[in-house]
């Protein structure tokens, strides 16, 4: 964002304007960024995913628009983009317009605070974990409206289901969160980051080589596939089950807000993982650079693919245990591990 | 637009009606004469909850087929599932009345698609007891290789399918992979992919060819390793043993009595095979064990056993078709001499079973001297297994639902014939 | 204390099914990419039927076999000079069991390695093989390639070789 503003005042008619407008002009110009670097990530990831998912199931995947079908996403996006807009006759019409916009700022909103470098980030918030968390919980609240207002029961199904899942994994979201704030002393993304600077071979101050840490990174990973939705977690869509669930009403471009939802959804949350455990920007032999972060984020997203593709899905009963009866204790026991241990030694490293 | 709006103004319509039974409304006077109404709630009833009923349609992915499932659910406790069939009926026992005996193979071929070499061969025996025709060794020998490559390839999509109803959907690509290795063998054998009709009456369509064992021995060698890749993958999985053990329990009396037959039958605990049992064509001559459902990772008889059974019919598969090609006659006849016109004699009655991939198919006829039969029934075994569905159905989750819906192996050709 | 234990082999077993998947997604596929690549044909596939009536003897023995009633044949002349005035088979019905092909006594009747052939009207479904002797519908009697490939192997680039459709 200050980068932004620093271009706006040295363009020679635009510094001219009054304060507040060169304020709103580079906020609208960090938003449409932003926007645009989803729908690249979702271009991206979508193409990934099928293309990791080709290969581990012994087949090509997307091979005939591009090399080896890179603008197969976007072929698809124009298929979803001039479908008919069907509205069902019985569903509340304002609620099932407004779902996927909601589910769709919801996984947005949080790309304010995501940096893409060491000074890339449209807003520099001091407390950008806890507006991370918030703005997660969102998207539960698109998912009942678009199960609701679809007026089926099948989507009725599946947004009970997501609601109950999204609201608990919450929970341990955020209690996994804490040791790298914890030892950081601070919720700014930046000075976590900082934090993890140097050390043996350049990675050796990386927090999740702490054994609080590891666990954390493990469960915080396992969390927020939870919350993002993903096998093994996947009621939401559960598509052997309950035809997509949810979104089961919906077609064209408000199905597309939804999967590119999903996609950004997960971005960011590899991104956090990325962020507070694996060093951000800071690389071996200190190298840092958003090359780097982007090398690292892209990694963790891998291995969400993978285990996507790998694992059975768990059961709405089976999940919430894991949540109350696991994650949540276990979450309580290691910020208590976590704060003996930066009781005792200062630090993690 | 105005249709819609009218739906939604009779909905609405309804709605208030239902709510103006539940209250009543008494007219005040208001201030300056006008009228109010103060509306009084009747006497508090206990919140009555209606079940839902939803109907998990006959196209949907994890019915596989067209099977339709009547769900009263309470949330998502299923009360009630009562399985509607009859989608994919097609006459087949009709239409046998009216298609000669050599012609019929086809039919047979389409029953049981996915295991179609065991249901030709039932039909071939039926016709050959009724007729008195013996096959020779070479004959059956083949059927024997034919038969169990096909029961391989049919446990192999039912894990695939298995997987994919829990979410597992690398598995069946993977299971899809050995599967075509199967069918080349089979299209090398016969031409056909799926509805073979390859075993005929008297004995086989057209002789092994060389080729044909040489991809055997090889498909062989590779098999035990991917079942045991498959294994690990999916098998022994913890979150697919929470999901299929203790889950849809069939005790061994209750398989009994409701006619369970096939893996069903044995992974409930009942140590029940034809193959051994009632042996027929060259089953004796070869060496395998039958396994059974132990309650590894649960009861006896859960979804796991079901499935786990299969794995364990896949590696004795493998052990008789080794056996069968280091067995494999040199000369011989593939097809014994049949007349062109069959006339089987009048009054011949006969019923002929046998282990097909999803249990016994049977095949009933009279005879009545022409060439056509005068009665035939063709017993499906995913029939008479899909009776138990609903006993077995109350107080399961949905998602376990699905799950034992899926070990059950359904191939609704079967059902309905 | 079972939730514990789950999560244990949970944890475990998800990683040695990450390993199966991991070694999979470094195997080559298996994909044949119809239609640039295409799979071999064995011998006894069943591609379209084709009878050649300059051999046929319209014996009818065919008409009479089949389940599906699909062939229709009327013959003109006797004994020797027996030769059909009307071969029809409707590809509607045709089930492709090969029945017809086992029965025929001359070999007339035979299943072509053709799986390529489209209709664009149910009229031309039915055809008339005296009408319409040299089938365009291709095919040949025996595969022409020379090194078959094993079970679950890729084929090496097939050659047209009259395999195609009109």
């Amino acid at each position: 964002m200050t980068l932004v503003l620093n271009l706006l005042a040295w363009l020679p008619l635009i510094n001219r304007l009054p304060e507040s407008l060169l304020l709103i002009l580079a906020a609208v110009i960090c938003a449409v960024v932003a926007l645009g670097a989803v729908s690249v990530v979702a271009l991206v990831a979508v193409w990934a995913e099928r293309k990791v998912s080709a290969h581990m199931q012994c087949r090509l995947g997307p091979m005939e628009v591009g090399w080896h079908g890179i603008f197969q996403t976007a072929a698809d996006g124009l298929k979803l983009f001039i479908k008919e807009d069907i509205i069902p006759a019985m569903a509340d019409k304002w609620l099932f317009i407004m779902a996927p916009a909601v589910v769709f700022s919801g996984a947005l909103l949080a790309w304010a605070v995501l940096p893409l470098g060491p000074t890339w980030v449209p807003a520099d918030l001091n407390i950008g974990v806890l507006y991370l968390l918030a703005t997660s919980s969102l998207v539960a609240i698109g998912i009942i409206m678009a199960g609701w207002s679809a007026h089926s029961k099948w989507s009725l199904y599946g947004a009970m289901r997501t609601a109950a899942q999204f609201l608990s994994y919450e929970i341990p979201s955020a209690l996994f969160l804490l040791p790298p704030v914890m030892a950081a002393g601070s919720l700014h993304l930046g000075t976590i980051v900082d934090g993890q600077q140097g050390g043996i071979l350049g990675v050796g101050n990386w927090y999740v080589w702490n054994p609080f840490c590891l666990i954390a990174f493990v469960c915080y990973y396992v969390s927020s596939l939870a919350e993002t939705g993903r096998i093994p977690f996947d009621l939401p869509e559960s598509e052997s089950e309950l035809v997509a669930g949810f979104h089961a009403e919906y077609s064209g471009m408000r199905f597309a807000f939804f999967f590119m939802a999903e996609y950004a959804d997960l971005f960011v949350v590899s991104a956090i993982t990325t962020l507070l455990f694996l060093g951000g920007w800071h690389g071996p032999f200190g190298l840092h650079g958003t090359v780097i972060y982007i090398l690292k984020v892209s990694a963790v997203i891998f291995v969400a693919l993978w285990l996507r593709w790998t694992l059975p899905r768990l059961r709405i009963d089976q999940l919430m245990a894991t949540c109350w009866k696991f994650l949540i204790p276990l979450g309580l026991i290691n910020i208590l591990g976590a704060g003996l241990w930066l009781a005792l030694t200062g630090d993690f490293q | 637009m105005d249709g819609r709006r009218s739906q939604r103004r009779q909905i609405q319509d309804r709605r208030q009606k239902e709510y103006e039974k539940t209250t009543s409304a008494v007219q005040l006077d208001g201030l300056m004469g006008s009228k109010r109404f103060m509306v009084i709630p009747a006497q508090p009833k206990p919140l009555q909850g209606e079940p839902m009923v939803v109907f998990m349609g006959p196209q949907h992915p994890s019915t596989h087929g067209v099977l339709q499932v009547e769900l009263h659910t309470d949330g998502e406790v299923v009360e009630r599932a009562v399985p509607r069939i009859g989608f994919l009926h097609r006459c087949k026992e009709k239409i046998g009345e009216s298609v000669a005996y050599e012609s019929y193979v086809p039919y047979t071929d389409r029953m049981d698609y996915l295991g179609a070499m065991n249901t030709n061969w039932v039909w071939s025996m039926a016709v050959e007891k009724l007729c008195g025709i013996e096959v020779p060794e070479r004959a059956e020998y083949i059927r024997v290789f034919a038969g169990e490559f096909n029961r391989i390839a049919s446990h192999l999509l039912f894990l695939g399918a298995f997987g994919m109803d829990l979410g597992a959907i690398t598995p069946f690509l993977h299971v899809f992979r050995d599967r075509e290795m199967v069918l080349d063998i089979l299209e090398e054998l016969s031409g056909a992919r799926l509805c073979f009709g390859y075993i005929q009456i008297g004995g086989v369509h057209a002789d092994m060819t060389p080729r044909a064992m040489d991809m055997a021995r090889r498909f062989l060698k590779v098999l035990r390793p991917h079942l045991d890749d498959l294994n690990e993958l999916l098998s022994y999985n913890q979150i697919f043993i929470k999901r299929s053990a203790n889950i849809g329990v069939i005790t061994a009396p209750q398989a009994i009595a409701y006619g369970l037959t096939g893996p069903m039958l044995r992974a409930s605990g009942v140590n029940w095979d034809l193959r051994r049992d009632e042996t027929y064509s060259l089953y004796n001559r070869f060496e395998f064990d039958i396994p059974t459902g132990q309650g590894l990772k649960g009861t006896v008889g859960d979804c796991w056993d079901r499935y786990y059974l299969r794995v364990r019919e896949m590696y004795e598969s493998a052990r008789i078709l080794d056996q069968v090609i280091e067995g494999f006659p040199e000369g011989g006849e593939f097809r014994a001499k049949v007349p062109g016109v069959l006339r089987p004699p009048k009054g011949g009655e006969v019923y002929v079973r046998a282990e097909c991939p999803r249990g016994e198919v049977a095949f009933y006829m009279i005879s009545d001297g022409s060439t056509k039969p005068y009665r035939l029934r063709a017993r499906g075994p995913s029939f008479c297994n899909l009776s138990i569905f609903e006993t077995i159905s109350k107080d399961m989750l949905i998602a376990d639902l699905v799950a034992t819906l899926g070990t059950f192996d359904l191939v609704m050709g079967e059902v309905d014939r | 204390m079972s939730v514990l234990t789950d999560v244990f082999y949970g944890f475990v077993t998800t990683l040695k099914g990450m390993v199966v998947t991991g070694k999979e997604f470094f195997r080559p596929s298996i994909t044949v990419q119809y239609p640039k690549e295409k799979r071999y044909i064995p011998e006894r596939f069943r591609g379209m039927l084709v009878n050649d009536v300059s051999i046929c003897i319209a014996c009818d023995k065919c008409v009479r076999i089949c389940p599906v009633d699909c062939i229709q044949c009327e013959a003109t002349g006797k004994g020797k000079s027996r030769r059909p005035s009307l071969f029809t088979i409707d590809y509607v019905k045709c089930c492709w069991c090969e029945l017809c092909v086992d029965v025929c006594p001359v070999d007339s009747l035979y299943m072509s390695h053709d799986y390529e052939t489209v209709f664009t009207d149910r009229s031309l479904m039915i055809r008339d093989f005296v009408k319409d002797p040299i089938p365009p519908i291709g095919g040949t009697r025996v595969s022409e390639e020379a090194t078959p490939p094993g079970p679950g192997e890729k084929p090496e680039e097939q050659t047209e070789s009259g395999r195609s459709a009109a």
